[in-house]
């Protein structure tokens, strides 16, 4: 698959002098499952803020299909979606169906394609029924799901989610899950920042374990060993893990 | 998110047939009989207030915003006709009739007000403003650019939308007014959730806000600010990222026969009113 995103060599130094990213070398192809992982603070936002072209590297490059990412920026905003962790800074709709069409408007969409682009948001984010719902009135789940369709109004080729299980209850989660579901069956490339990877282990096609700006594991979930978790602060998935829950 | 039901401007949608109309349309009425009240006989000002009235059984419970607010127009009534009536008394029990009047003339705005604000998308209305300065712009020769931009970037690429150009991505919030507007109504709640988040979390920690400690109240006053720059600050980032443009499609309704209606309505409605 073609490449999509390609840091090299990528070092953000804070002015404190501290390396939130340091060397970090990184391909993604068109289509991966990709997990990201790492603790608090690990430098996975911030890698991803790079990407997207939110933050200047202090030393080594970013490129996005090949060319520079400050050079991309009108395809990565056409072509790229990102959910934040805090899904409220991201509505903007006094209504879910008018937040779920400011993206479309913003690319130039009119008419019935703008109308279009809406209800196929709200359908792949199981949001069928809420279009005239007050976004405040949703429950965190949901909003989530409103900040995910967002982005998918957009027809975006790759999606960034920034901790999408974070204070979400099981069902919610759930939900969640079954919208990355979908998204993977379209062949979308999903990159998933969490340090709860338990929950999107089985999905993934790839994990990279970031540790205080390193990464430290770089391979298919599978091939993760129970001290690549340990190691970086990261719960292990594997059942095996937990044997005591085997003896109820 | 803050509580919607404690602001009684909140949008609900759907919930009144006024919802359908056209927001010019609504917003032409609403001068006329906010004109018309103030100024009307008491028998057309009281037929005012009752289908305000009414109209309001069609819409979400008011709250304790609403509440709060009536109880001080009727307070301001009271006062500003009874206070000092300039024979050397402070206040005159005898101009409470007036104050009555008054207090309904107030409050029959207050409701139609609510009834224009609730049943209208603050985009709609932002829309609006956006279209006019476009307009204007195009009149004075200013950023063509960016109203012709308009057709042209929703030309496709591989059946997809396309962007806006760099120049057109680069022109001015400020010949958006639609979405500033818009901008600053969605920042009020989120604010005022935030000033609630700091004062419990000041309240749970024993600090009693309001005992009016100046020092204190500073201390929270830089946390409210702080966290509003942050917020802001991510707002943009989102706005960036949906990939926000100053060239935006505006989703303008088309003005129809019940538009006409309700604008004649005005007109009639100031003829009545002898205005």
């Amino acid at each position: 698959m073609p490449e999509l995103f390609r840091a090299d060599a990528l070092r953000h130094v804070f002015p404190d002098g501290t390396a939130a990213l340091d060397n970090v070398s990184l391909s993604i192809a068109e289509g991966e499952f990709l997990i990201i992982a790492g603790r608090n603070g690990a430098g996975k936002s911030l890698l991803m803020r790079h990407f997207i072209g939110l933050s200047k590297p202090s030393s080594g490059a970013v490129f996005y299909r090949g060319q520079p990412v400050p050079a991309q920026i009108p395809l990565i905003r056409r072509e790229v979606g990102y959910v934040f962790q805090d899904t409220e800074a991201q509505i903007f709709g006094q209504t879910v169906e008018e937040d779920l069409a400011f993206g479309p408007a913003n690319l130039g969409m009119q008419g019935q394609d703008l109308e279009d682009a809406v209800q196929h948001a709200l359908k792949e984010a199981h949001l069928e029924g809420m279009e005239n719902r007050r976004p405040n009135t949703l429950s965190g789940g949901e909003k989530r799901r409103l900040a995910i369709a967002g982005v998918l109004a957009m027809s975006p080729r790759c999606v960034i989610l920034d901790e999408p299980f974070a204070n979400l209850d099981f069902p919610s989660v759930q939900e969640i899950l079954a919208v990355l579901e979908v998204l993977r069956a379209e062949g979308k490339t999903l990159i998933v920042l969490t340090h709860e990877i338990e929950k999107v282990f089985a999905l993934a096609t790839r994990l990279v374990i970031l540790d205080k700006g390193h990464i430290v594991f770089d391979a298919p979930p599978g091939e993760a060993q129970q001290s690549d978790f340990g190691s970086s602060g990261l719960v292990c998935p594997y059942q095996e893990c937990y044997p005591w829950l085997m003896t109820h | 998110m803050a509580d919607d039901t404690l602001n009684p401007f909140a949008f609900e949608a759907g919930k009144s047939w006024l919802a359908v109309f056209h927001p010019v349309a609504k917003l032409t009425f609403l001068i006329a009989v906010a004109s018309a009240a103030m100024r009307s006989e008491p028998g057309l000002l009281a037929a005012l207030f009752l289908i305000a009235f009414i109209e309001q059984f069609s819409m979400p419970r008011a709250g304790k915003g609403a509440l709060y607010s009536i109880s001080v127009l009727i307070l301001f009534s009271a006062l500003v006709r009874g206070i000092l009536p300039g024979d050397g008394r402070i206040f005159d029990v005898g101009t409470l009739s007036d104050s009555a009047i008054y207090a309904l003339r107030l409050l029959t705005v207050y409701l139609y007000s609510r009834l224009f604000y609730a049943t209208t998308r603050v985009s709609e209305i932002g829309d609006w403003m956006t279209a006019f300065t476009r307009t204007m712009r195009r009149i004075v020769g200013v950023g063509q650019r960016d109203v012709s931009a308009q057709s042209s970037a929703a030309a496709a690429v591989n059946n997809r939308p396309t962007i806006h150009n760099n120049n057109i991505r680069q022109a001015s919030i400020l010949s958006d007014p639609g979405m500033l507007f818009s901008l600053v109504l969605l920042f009020l709640p989120r604010i005022f959730d935030t000033y609630q988040r700091i004062k419990e979390a000041g309240e749970v920690r024993a600090i009693n806000l309001s005992r009016r400690n100046l020092r204190r109240s500073l201390a929270m006053l830089e946390q409210l600010i702080i966290a509003s720059i942050v917020q802001a600050w991510r707002t943009a980032a989102a706005m960036e990222i949906r990939a926000y443009s100053p060239a935006r499609t505006l989703r303008l309704q088309k003005f129809a026969w019940g538009d006409w209606a309700m604008a004649g309505a005005a007109i009639a409605l100031l003829f009545l009113a002898k205005l």
